[in-house]
């Protein structure tokens, strides 16, 4: 979760799978995209630390046509040099700058813009641009805020970038929803059920590898334009990220695997949980090396996701509404794969079209909250989920009350949601946890491995 | 299709690969079993091959081979090299 680990063969290749991607609006007139990879990091792994492949293609792609085709990308790759070929440590004494000279293993990265039809233009927007160390403890990386934002960049189109380490900006309480469902403080309610206890935030003490780039709204939309209209369709954009290897590789020579071959995706997040929790395990790997654009084939399984199905077996008389209702899905259909459209939500729609694809859909027109609520638009805050992602959104709780039946009225004003549809919570939801900050790269500085885990 | 149809085998070259054939005599060793009649690579052939060529066996039925060299991915027919490479698998 969101999407960790969530199909069976990504679950083996830790370095190309996505974990969950944002894209909210974070000044005005910019948006900010991150991509979260590499999941559950235990902050103390030396003497390898964690790094980005540099056998795998990092990408962003920004859709502002409504076909589930990007017109925009952004390609990340890395390169990795050891310093000193002699030592088995990562670095020989404290790493006080990204030049230090006891810093033994590095990455860098370039980054390239894709546009125009069939992504043929391509700009080179930087080159050798520094990660940061992985956040090893006090003595190896001391100072290690400064030292992680000094990697912060100012790219050739005015884009400002980072990619490193940083904390998992998700939170969910892993072992309790897969084991049966289960929806902690209410398990005593569970057709298993135990002792009510609360939440388990399973991620707070990991870390992850995060891509995050801000670009100027007017470099993204279809007109070239920082929309100001709310309802208008040009306002919106969809939203994806993905990781790809060549498509083939020998190990022919000692350590390092040789590839050749076309890029071939691997993994790929737009909404999340949706490879998690739609699409069943036999199609979970086929899914992630599809294209947006082709998810009409996965339809059914938002019309009827077998979740829906599940809560009332596995909450007796709890979701009786639920169980009773046997219209397709529309409300889930319009949340994940088209956008809410105009007449549905008062003042806001962030509708792509009649296309279906996974992608994070953010009306760039709507403003950042100066409050923001966790539970976004069902709660009121246009700025969040499902209006894009924020790194504040609490999306498990929204993604389990709309499978719930919580979003259905706002289609089929006919159904009257369970009492329990909106008291639904993923249970580990703690600000306290997370570092949120408001300024780039947004997501929080990564645990130390010195004092994590305590 | 019977089950030999669909079966692949990776071939690779590169630029170890390629020095040890010139020093061989010349042609791509790993593939010169069996291919009697192949002229020698010359040198501004096998400088080309600076990079790894993997070479799959897509379907031996109808002799498709696919070449992945670079990001790229070639595709074409060869009866006589699908044939030799399977006689050389066994």
């Amino acid at each position: 979760m969101s999407s960790h680990r969530e199909a069976p063969s990504i679950a083996f290749d830790p370095a190309a799978d996505n974990t969950d991607t944002y894209a909210f609006v974070s000044a005005p007139g910019k948006v900010c995209i991150i991509a979260s990879l590499s999941p559950f990091q235990l902050p103390a792994s030396g003497p390898n630390f964690y790094e980005f492949g540099e056998d795998v293609l990092y990408q962003l792609y920004i859709d502002n046509d409504g076909d589930g085709v990007a017109n925009v990308a952004y390609q990340f790759r890395f390169t990795t040099t050891i310093g000193n070929p002699d030592t088995f440590l990562y670095n020989t004494g404290p790493i006080e700058s990204l030049t230090s000279a006891n810093w033994n293993r590095r990455q860098t990265y370039s980054v390239s813009k894709l546009s125009g039809p069939g992504l043929g233009n391509r700009a080179e927007l930087g080159a050798a641009l520094p990660c940061p160390p992985a956040n090893i403890g006090p003595r190896s990386t001391p100072g290690y805020a400064a030292l992680a934002q000094a990697a912060v960049r100012t790219l050739a189109g005015g884009e400002t970038v980072f990619a490193g380490q940083r904390e998992d900006s998700f939170f969910v309480d892993i072992g309790s929803v897969f084991d049966l469902g289960t929806l902690r403080p209410f398990q005593n309610l569970h057709l298993i059920p135990t002792a009510a206890q609360p939440g388990v935030d399973t991620l707070k003490d990991s870390n992850v590898q995060s891509i995050v780039i801000e670009v100027d709204i007017d470099d993204l939309t279809s007109d070239g334009s920082t929309p100001t209209d709310v309802m208008s369709p040009t306002s919106v954009i969809g939203v994806w990220a993905s990781a790809s290897r060549q498509k083939g590789m020998v190990r022919d020579r000692p350590g390092r695997p040789t590839s050749a071959g076309p890029w071939t995706q691997v993994s790929r997040l737009g909404n999340p949980l949706f490879n998690e929790v739609i699409v069943p395990m036999s199609r979970k790997d086929e899914w992630n090396a599809d294209q947006p654009s082709t998810d009409a084939k996965y339809e059914r399984l938002v019309f009827e996701p077998e979740l829906a199905g599940l809560l009332p077996v596995l909450y007796p008389g709890v979701f009786p509404n639920l169980a009773a209702y046997s219209n397709p899905r529309a409300d889930l259909h319009a949340i994940l794969l088209t956008g809410i459209p105009t007449g549905v939500v008062p003042g806001f729609q962030n509708f792509t079209g009649p296309t279906p694809a996974d992608m994070l859909r953010l009306n760039v027109a709507v403003p950042p909250a100066t409050d923001p609520n966790p539970l976004g638009l069902v709660a009121g805050d246009a700025a969040g989920f499902p209006n894009g992602r924020r790194l504040v959104d609490d999306v498990t709780t929204i993604e389990l009350r709309a499978v719930a039946g919580v979003t259905i009225p706002l289609v089929d004003p006919t159904f009257t949601p369970d009492g329990a549809a909106g008291l639904i919570e993923d249970g580990s939801y703690n600000v306290a946890n997370r570092e949120f900050s408001s300024t780039f790269p947004y997501i929080g500085l990564p645990h130390d491995g010195y004092s994590v885990p305590a | 299709m019977g089950p030999v149809n669909r079966r692949s085998f990776l071939v690779h070259g590169g630029v170890g690969a390629a020095a040890a054939a010139v020093a061989a005599g010349g042609g791509l060793a790993v593939l010169s079993a069996g291919s009697a009649g192949a002229a020698p690579l010359s040198q501004e052939e096998l400088a080309v091959l600076d990079r790894p060529v993997l070479v799959q066996v897509r379907d031996a039925s109808t002799g498709e081979v696919e070449l992945l060299v670079g990001d790229r991915e070639i595709v074409f027919i060869d009866r006589s090299l699908v044939a030799n490479v399977l006689r050389a698998s066994r």
